[in-house]
């Protein structure tokens, strides 16, 4: 295994070496200091991809495991990014009200404050808003100068709800590429809010009920802030109520509205809106509220083909994730020598950032030769996985 | 052009038919007439000719975003489609331009005159003014590939709620020969519609009756005309003023559908309809129904289709003959004049429904178990001394259908439905028992109450062993009683063989799945039906 390990750096720093040579007019003086200061000693990565998940070998904890480990550091409370089990879990203070609603009041939770940094093993790491959903962190570790910044899921565009993302330097990025493709540029949220509220207005003038199916965490709060009270009543399905009461006992505000019912008489909701998570909103729960018009909101809805898919009379694109330009930006403010690319369409764009003359690796290959091929990562999938 | 673009998203959003039909309402009333004559020629499949393929445009495209080939080549396996790819990554509009379709189809159709640069520097001028959506639907005509999924039946509701005029009338019209320039919305649709619509007019079809009871009402086999009931087209064949209607029974004109029998046009008299039925029928034998039904479904029926799927029409009925209304006649005397007519006219692919004889009800109760064997589907009974009537009437034309066959299949997929269903599990896939597996035979629906259905969409819920897409594997649990008209051999099907007209009759609550058909009982029925 050590030896294995040797080579593997000998490797990189080859690599590096060459990429150096190759482009001698690149402005690389960091570079070459990053180099000068790795000597021959090999340099132990921060993180490494491992069968549990990414994992800090000096800090010995992992980020998002996907399975049980001693220390896990959360980026958001997003199901495919928490799972029970833990013995220990760090994250966001804003997100601690929600791991403790979906995995149990038990839980061992550490809270941070954003910028807030603590000292793990002579790492230190710190959480910076990621604009993804509330509570949502970038996670920066920094180790004898050397800084890693994982995005965990983020977007560019402050959505009045949660703490806008705010960009970090750092030598290495792992970014996720959700919707790594240049088809997916988002309209400012101002727009795609003015679409909803008139096809709400439309609706309640046909005496429908509108239904925007939504997941409880992040895109309804989103949705619910920007929704114009102006134009009817609205109500949240039960599940959303219980997302929005948790945020609010732990003294984060967030919009609180009225949980739709079920013994009401269909009059009762006639223009009303509902948000509803799509799990719950089946034939049975919709036929209630009939005659209603249904609505889904995402990134995915900017293609007609996954807008025809999608079970619903209506799609609005809406994402809390970054776009291709979203991620572009994110990349180069963060000033990183190397991205490692992850979560998404994790090809095309670690070849496009390798094409702009950065040092972009798919984060499943990197260093992928040491560990297990079954290594899991959590993917979106554009069926819907819980943060889209 | 917002007007057109917003109608063809908002109908491919919803697929309510009535829905469809408001949103068309209301597109004619906000546009002029102009862009109705375009929309109308787009929607019946009269596009403008293709003035760059998608491959030009995306090698424009290319130019124009700045993005490496690959990337694009990325983003076009995601998207699906050329045109819509492009749209999506050109840069946004800086400073759009409302223009209506009219302009826009104008501005391709003057491509014409252009050689590929001057082509190409129009088309980069289109997309700077364009909106993503708008540039989709511009990329879509110009390389002549937009498709509209809108039934024309929908199209012609819409128009007739619009102008007030009568539905038969504007179909055809829609369908006759024109051309978007030169012809104006009122000059397509109004002038001479009134007279277009009786010319072309048929009658109301006489529809028969089930036979349920038995035949002691029924007198003599000999009052009778018997003959096979095929499963056909049922249509009208219309000739007036020296034109050929062929009119189906949901008042769509057909004469595109089939042109082995426009030669009618010249071969039949002046004043004649002739009631009948069309076949696919082939080195003498009567082809299933199903591929009559797709080579009509295509939008352009091609030499081959008309190889493979020969049209023959059966005639079974006279109501106007030298432009004279005979419906008051008896059908004994309209068969005679039919016979003789055809007779005398002796033409292709036309033949007078044959009639059988028996001499007593039992006679033919015999006769109908070997029905399948003749690829018929039962026999018809009409009274010889009956006038032919509107609608379904009174027992004066029966048809005694063959029992559906049937067998006891396990669901083994569950599929959701479309619309109103869409979050409902309501399409079911079947298999039977062939050595210790299950194996698909059919898809079927139908034959479920409401409140089955809702107990069946939760028990597929709870029982889901595997998704793929919207379709879910289910545990072997629950047994339906299916029914069919006829099977056949296929290739296609993992069983080798393919129902026909598939319903679910029966949920077998009382029958555990081991206790279902096997494929080798549905082979032998098979067998059964070979001649
Ligand atoms: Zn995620
Ligand atoms: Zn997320």
């Amino acid at each position: 295994m050590n030896s294995i390990l040797i080579n593997l750096y000998f490797f990189v720093m080859v690599k590096e070496l060459n990429l150096y040579e190759n482009d001698l007019l690149c402005n690389s003086f960091t570079y070459f200091a990053s180099l000068m200061s790795m000597s021959f000693i090999p340099r132990t990565h921060l993180l490494q991809l491992s069968p549990k998940g990414l994992y800090c070998p000096i800090g010995d904890f992992y980020i998002d495991p996907s399975r049980a480990v001693d220390r896990a550091v959360i980026t958001h409370a997003h199901g495919d990014h928490v799972k029970a089990g833990m013995k220990h879990y760090l994250t966001h203070q804003d997100s601690s009200p929600i791991i403790k609603l979906r995995i149990g009041t038990t839980a061992n939770i550490q809270g941070l404050a954003y910028g807030e940094t603590l000292n793990i093993n002579g790492v230190n790491l710190s959480f910076h808003p990621a604009g993804h959903i509330i509570g949502s962190s970038q996670v920066r570790l920094e180790y004898k100068g050397e800084i890693w910044v994982v995005s965990g899921d983020y977007k560019i565009e402050d959505d009045g709800v949660c703490t806008a993302f705010e960009s970090v330097k750092c030598h290495t990025f792992i970014t996720e590429s959700t919707f790594g493709l240049p088809i997916y540029k988002w309209a400012p949220q101002a727009e795609v809010f003015n679409e909803v509220n008139a096809w709400w207005q439309q609706n309640r003038e046909r005496g429908l009920t509108s239904i925007i199916l939504s997941y409880a965490l992040g895109k309804a709060q989103r949705i619910l802030h920007h929704l114009d009270p102006g134009i009817g009543e609205i109500f949240v399905h039960g599940s959303i109520k219980e997302t929005n009461d948790a945020f609010r006992n732990a003294g984060i505000m967030v919009k609180d509205f009225p949980v739709v019912l079920s013994g009401k008489s269909k009059d009762h909701y006639r223009g009303a809106i509902i948000v509803a998570p799509p799990n719950w909103a089946n034939a049975n729960w919709l036929k209630k509220f009939q005659p209603y018009a249904t609505a889904s909101a995402s990134g995915w809805m900017a293609t007609r083909g996954s807008k025809q898919k999608m079970p619903a009379d209506k799609g609005f694109t809406l994402s809390d994730h970054a776009d291709w330009e979203g991620l572009n930006k994110a990349v180069k403010d963060s000033k990183a020598e190397r991205v490692l690319v992850t979560h998404g369409y994790t090809k095309v764009f670690s070849k496009w950032l390798n094409e702009l003359g950065l040092e972009a690796y798919e984060l499943h290959h990197f260093g992928s030769n040491i560990f297990d091929s079954n290594t899991q990562i959590a993917e979106h999938s554009n069926l819907g996985g819980e943060a889209e | 052009m917002k007007n057109f673009v917003k109608l063809f998203y908002d109908l491919e959003q919803t697929n309510q038919q009535q829905e469809k039909i408001n949103l068309i309402c209301n597109y004619l009333h906000q546009v002029d007439d102009e862009e109705k004559i375009w929309m109308l020629a787009l929607f019946t499949g009269r596009r403008p000719r293709r003035m760059a393929t998608t491959l030009l445009q995306k090698k424009w495209a290319l130019e124009r975003c700045e993005l490496p080939e690959w990337l694009f080549d990325e983003c076009y396996a995601a998207v699906g489609d050329m045109a819509e790819t492009i749209s999506l990554l050109l840069p946004a509009t800086e400073k759009s331009e409302e223009h209506s379709l009219s302009f826009w189809i104008k501005y391709i159709l003057a491509l014409e005159e252009k050689d590929e640069d001057e082509r190409k520097l129009a088309v980069l001028n289109a997309w700077d003014k364009l909106s993503n959506q708008e540039r989709f639907i511009f990329n879509k005509i110009v390389s002549a590939t937009l498709k509209i999924d809108t039934p024309q039946n929908l199209l012609v509701k819409a128009l007739a709620h619009y102008t007030g005029l009568n539905s038969a009338g504007i179909m055809h019209k829609l369908m006759s020969k024109w051309t978007p320039d030169g012809i104006t919305f009122v000059n397509l649709l109004q002038v001479n519609s009134n007279t277009v619509q009786e010319v072309s007019a048929p009658y109301p079809f006489l529809l028969a009756q089930n036979l349920d009871s038995g035949f002691e009402q029924m007198q003599e086999p000999a009052d009778w005309l018997i003959e096979w009931k095929w499963d056909g087209l049922r249509v009208q064949i219309i000739k007036r003023e020296g034109k050929l209607f062929i009119w189906n029974r949901a008042e769509e004109l057909l004469n595109d559908k089939f042109p082995e029998f426009l030669f009618l046009e010249e071969a039949l008299p002046d004043g004649t309809v002739i009631d009948g039925e069309i076949l696919a029928y082939k080195n003498g034998k009567i082809l299933p129904y199903h591929l009559l039904q797709s080579r009509i479904s295509k939008k352009h029926v091609n030499a081959k289709a008309l190889a493979e799927v020969p049209a023959v029409f059966f005639a079974f009925d006279i109501l106007e003959l030298d432009a004279k209304d005979i419906r008051e006649l008896t059908l004994s005397e309209r068969r005679k004049m039919l016979a003789e007519l055809l007779d005398k006219l002796s033409l292709k692919n036309i033949q007078l429904s044959g009639s059988i004889e028996v001499s007593s009800w039992e006679e033919l109760a015999n006769l109908r178990n070997a029905s399948r064997s003749y690829a018929a589907e039962g026999f018809m009974l009409k009274r010889k001394d009956s006038i032919y009537e509107s609608g379904r009437q009174h027992g004066n034309w029966l048809k005694w259908k063959i029992d559906p066959l049937c067998i006891d299949a396990v669901l083994i997929y569950a599929q959701t439905g479309s619309g109103s269903r869409s979050n409902l599990f309501t399409e079911y896939t079947f298999g039977l028992w062939e050595e210790g597996k299950l194996i698909s035979i059919t898809k079927a629906s139908g034959g479920i109450s409401d409140r089955e259905q809702l107990a069946i969409d939760k028990w597929v819920r709870q029982n889901t062993i595997e998704k793929f897409g919207p379709v879910r594997t289910v545990k072997p649990g629950l047994v339906f009683e299916l029914g069919f008209e006829g099977i056949q051999e296929s290739t296609r099907h993992k069983s080798g063989m393919a129902l026909r007209f598939p319903v679910i009759l029966k949920w077998r609550l009382d029958k555990k799945i081991e206790e279902a058909d096997t494929l080798a009982s549905l082979r032998k029925i098979l067998e059964s039906f070979k001649p």
